[in-house]
């Protein structure tokens, strides 16, 4: 047994506790689910890579299901599919994470694998070239979708000298200038036990799963991990920005903002609850103005995306190419009326109640909370996603107002607008 | 679970889970795009449906919802229509009085068809934008010519064009009656409570005394081989393969969806492993086999370099072909079960995808129990079944491709 002392982390139903070797883990048993989900959560992702590596994390994603010299590659998909699992992996800007949820008998049996995969990437050169097709593939079926191209034109937009703007991909030239050397060695430098969070969640005791992870996690070694770029990005001037994107049926409205990084949650809260009062539902501003009284816009969205380093607060339209400078124009009405006038208790309390309600439906099954508690960990800290409902019903209209003017002045917003090529 | 029918014919179904205070409950009606004399016309139905009643307008509605912070959304899919609510347990019976309401009260105003015509117009327009899309609406118009499963749910431009108020009156008089419809409910919830708040909301919906509508007249596939193409600037081209398939409940149902998980389900599937483990050629290669009322089809496809389409085309046929010459050893059969089997059991964690399942099942005619029944068949299937629906399946497919100019065509 390892005598790692449980660190008491208020409101949580469950256990976190930190391995000597700097893993911290994160369990939670659910006595009423049928199934359990392991989700290992490393914080590297687009943001920690040297430039000349870009789209290595996701790259690297890939070449861990390529196996160890344990497991050969496949091997890992059919032990936990073959027991009826599911497995996938993710990346991002600031993390990667890879997730199996099996039956709960199955969850002794699946775990040694995910472990074995995540930590001991041997990355093989004949599957590294092979895979590099896989992912060439992944980035022109990003190019055919307009949607993740204008994703990408902002985040370029918004993030010009700061490794946010880059795509998550690369592109086609950074990988084939990496090697499998460099991307060995960013796999020991950055999947180090002292960078990982394992969630466990499900219907397992939590002493089944602390044995568990005692006999999976605990020999890992680990060493000190490299600093990542920490510079925070540059604000960018106000402005708008016109581009013509190929195959675009529907022009598309983006105005963005950077908004508060995760760890200033409370101001991160106010956006999701600006953002919710903006757009979210019928009644909420832009969808009752521009939607449904007006008729200009097919949809209108806003949303707060959260990171580590400041996220992007966006509203997004589609409309018809002649209405774009009067929803434009309708937007930023709107933006000013919500720094100007408080809003009302009323309106206040539908987004805050549409909000912890989301908070709610989306924890039901393990899986779900396995990503809450792993993201806000990784990005954050766990008690920042266990005290999101409290902070939500702190939210006053003054600090609405304070925050909207801060944040999403609307005389500051980058405008982007994305055209079809025959405009 | 239990289940009842109430006095005007409604279908009742309830599951009480008190493990979470979410409530799910849907109501289904029996009739979907399939039934509609007009492609467009159900989809249309859905979004104008919450938007006006008799006692409220559109605003007063999504106040209802949104106040609560519920999520109350209706939805036309082939073969039936749904309206679903989703609540904390003690929103619960104020939301259901509402979806009540819309089914025995919607006034489909005229200003709210213009608006939801005009935005339905411009998604029908940006679907051009989704290569995948574009694809498969091609492939089934090919396949189902005069069929309405022939198009995609949000119908064409020129069928919603066309739409007339009177057809969406007409279509919601007909066929949303309760001896044509079923409740399920799943969460924190007591089955006899469930009924009486029915009773109470519903007790102005009666069925009319004219005969249930009579079910369309089954598909008739268009049998030959053919390729359809559609020429777009895509750094990618998308090849779909497909062929005619089973309806729910026939015989070979069971051994189809075996096989598409067998082919096409998760990253240890055959289409992944040889296509994209063993050769590069795809990001994204899979199957899968709609269950549908009246005749279905069984894709497979895949996106790839332009210069790979006839390559990746001669795989997914070849792949299909493959099964109606051998037979799965035992060890492959059972893994596919398992896989299938564990997978399934995973997609009921949550009351909404529980109270979806039961309800469609009743829906479209097999009934709550074939959740059981419908695994049971699974985990009894030989390598001789599956090599027999593959036999009367993958005979001659039809291919769908959309892609740059420069890709061959291919006959």
């Amino acid at each position: 047994m390892i005598a790692t002392p449980s660190t008491t982390v208020q409101n949580f139903a469950g256990t976190v506790r930190t391995l000597p070797n700097g893993l911290t883990l994160i369990l939670r048993s659910i006595p009423t689910a049928a199934a359990v989900t392991c989700d290992l959560w490393v914080r590297t992702g687009a943001r920690t890579e040297p430039e000349a590596l870009a789209g290595v994390s996701h790259f690297l994603e890939h070449m861990i299901f390529k196996g160890t010299e344990k497991l050969g590659p496949g091997v890992f998909d059919s032990q936990i599919e073959n027991r009826g699992g599911v497995t996938n992996a993710a990346t991002s800007q600031d993390y990667t994470h890879y997730y199996i949820t099996v039956a709960n008998e199955h969850f002794e049996a699946a775990l040694p694998y995910l472990v074995e995969l995540v930590n001991r990437a041997a990355i093989p050169p004949d599957e590294y070239e092979r895979e590099r097709l896989v992912v060439l593939e992944e980035i022109r079926r990003s190019h055919d979708s307009p949607d993740r191209r204008a994703f990408e034109i902002l985040a370029r937009t918004m993030y010009p000298d700061h490794p946010y703007g880059r795509p998550v991909l690369g592109t086609a030239e950074s990988l084939l200038a990496m090697s499998a050397d460099q991307m060995r060695a960013y796999h020991r430098e950055r999947y180090q036990p002292a960078n990982t969070v394992a969630v466990i969640v499900g219907g397992v005791s939590e002493e089944r799963m602390l044995a568990a992870c005692e006999a999976e996690f605990a020999d890992l070694a680990g060493q000190p991990i490299p600093a990542s770029v920490e510079q925070p990005p540059a604000l960018v001037p106000p402005g708008i920005h016109t581009h013509t994107l190929a195959r675009l049926e529907q022009p598309r409205l983006l105005l963005a903002w950077q908004g508060a990084p995760i760890a200033d949650i409370e101001e991160a809260i106010g956006l999701d609850v600006l953002a919710t009062i903006l757009a979210e539902g019928r009644t909420s501003r832009l969808v009752r103005s521009l939607r449904e009284e007006k008729g200009w816009v097919r949809s209108i969205q806003a949303y707060f995306m959260p990171q580590k380093q400041p996220g992007l607060f966006v509203i997004a339209a589609q409309a018809d190419h002649q209405r774009l400078e009067a929803v434009e124009a309708e937007v930023r009405g709107q933006l000013a009326q919500l720094i100007d006038e408080p809003v009302s208790d009323d309106e206040l309390g539908r987004a805050v109640r549409i909000l912890r309600n989301d908070f709610v439906f989306n924890t039901e099954a393990p899986a779900q909370l396995a990503g809450l508690y792993g993201y806000y960990s990784t990005v954050a800290t766990l008690e920042t996603a266990l005290d999101y409902p409290a902070y939500l019903q702190k939210v006053r209209p003054t600090d609405l107002q304070r925050i909207a003017r801060h944040y999403i002045d609307p005389q500051k917003a980058v405008v982007l607008r994305l055209l079809p090529e025959s405009l | 679970m239990f289940r009842t029918v109430l006095g005007n014919g409604l279908r009742v179904l309830v599951l009480a889970n008190p493990a979470v205070d979410i409530v799910s409950a849907r109501f289904f009606i029996r009739s979907g795009s399939r039934h509609e004399t007009q492609p467009g016309l159900v989809h249309l139905i859905a979004s104008v449906l919450s938007k006006g009643t008799q006692r409220r307008d559109s605003m007063a509605i999504a106040h209802a919802v949104e106040s609560l912070g519920a999520m109350l959304g209706a939805d036309g899919s082939p073969d039936y229509f749904q309206l679903s609510i989703k609540s904390l347990g003690e929103d619960f019976p104020a939301l259901l009085a509402l979806a009540a309401e819309l089914l025995n009260e919607a006034t489909f105003p005229a200003e709210q068809i213009e608006i939801e015509r005009k935005v339905t117009l411009q998604a029908i327009r940006s679907q051009q934008e989704r290569p995948f899309t574009v694809a498969y609406n091609q492939f089934r118009r090919a396949l189902y010519g005069e069929h309405p499963y022939a198009f995609a749910e949000l119908g064409t431009e020129e069928s919603v064009q066309a739409i007339e108020r009177q057809q969406l009156l007409a279509f919601y008089r007909t066929h949303f009656r309760p001896d044509n419809a079923i409740f399920v409910c799943v969460g924190p919830v007591e089955p006899e409570a469930v009924v009486e708040q029915l009773e109470a909301v519903l007790a102005g919906w009666k069925a009319p005394a004219v005969p249930l509508p009579t079910p369309p007249a089954s598909a008739v596939l268009i049998p030959a081989q053919q390729t359809v193409q559609t020429v777009q600037p895509t750094q990618q081209s998308m090849v779909l393969v497909g062929y005619p398939a089973v309806a729910v409940g026939e015989a070979d149902f069971a051994a189809l969806k075996l096989i598409g998980t067998y082919l096409g389900n998760g990253l240890s599937s055959r289409l992944f492993t040889e296509l994209r483990e063993k050769r590069g050629l795809a990001y994204e290669v899979s199957a899968f086999f709609p269950t549908r009322v009246d005749r279905s089809h069984f894709v497979t496809y895949i996106g790839t370099a332009p210069e790979n389409t006839r390559t990746c085309e001669q795989s997914l046929r070849f792949e299909a072909k493959r099964l109606t010459q051998i037979d799965l050893s035992e060890e492959e059969l059972q893994i596919a079960k398992n896989k299938f089997l564990g997978q399934y059991a995973l997609g009921k964690q949550t009351n909404s995808q529980v109270s979806q399942l039961w309800g469609w099942y009743e829906a479209i005619g097999v009934g709550a129990d074939f959740d059981r029944t419908y695994t049971e068949a699974i985990a009894r299937l030989r390598p001789e079944d599956l090599r027999a629906a593959a036999e009367r399946t993958f005979t001659e497919p039809l291919v769908s491709l959309v892609g740059p100019a420069e890709v061959p065509a291919l006959i």
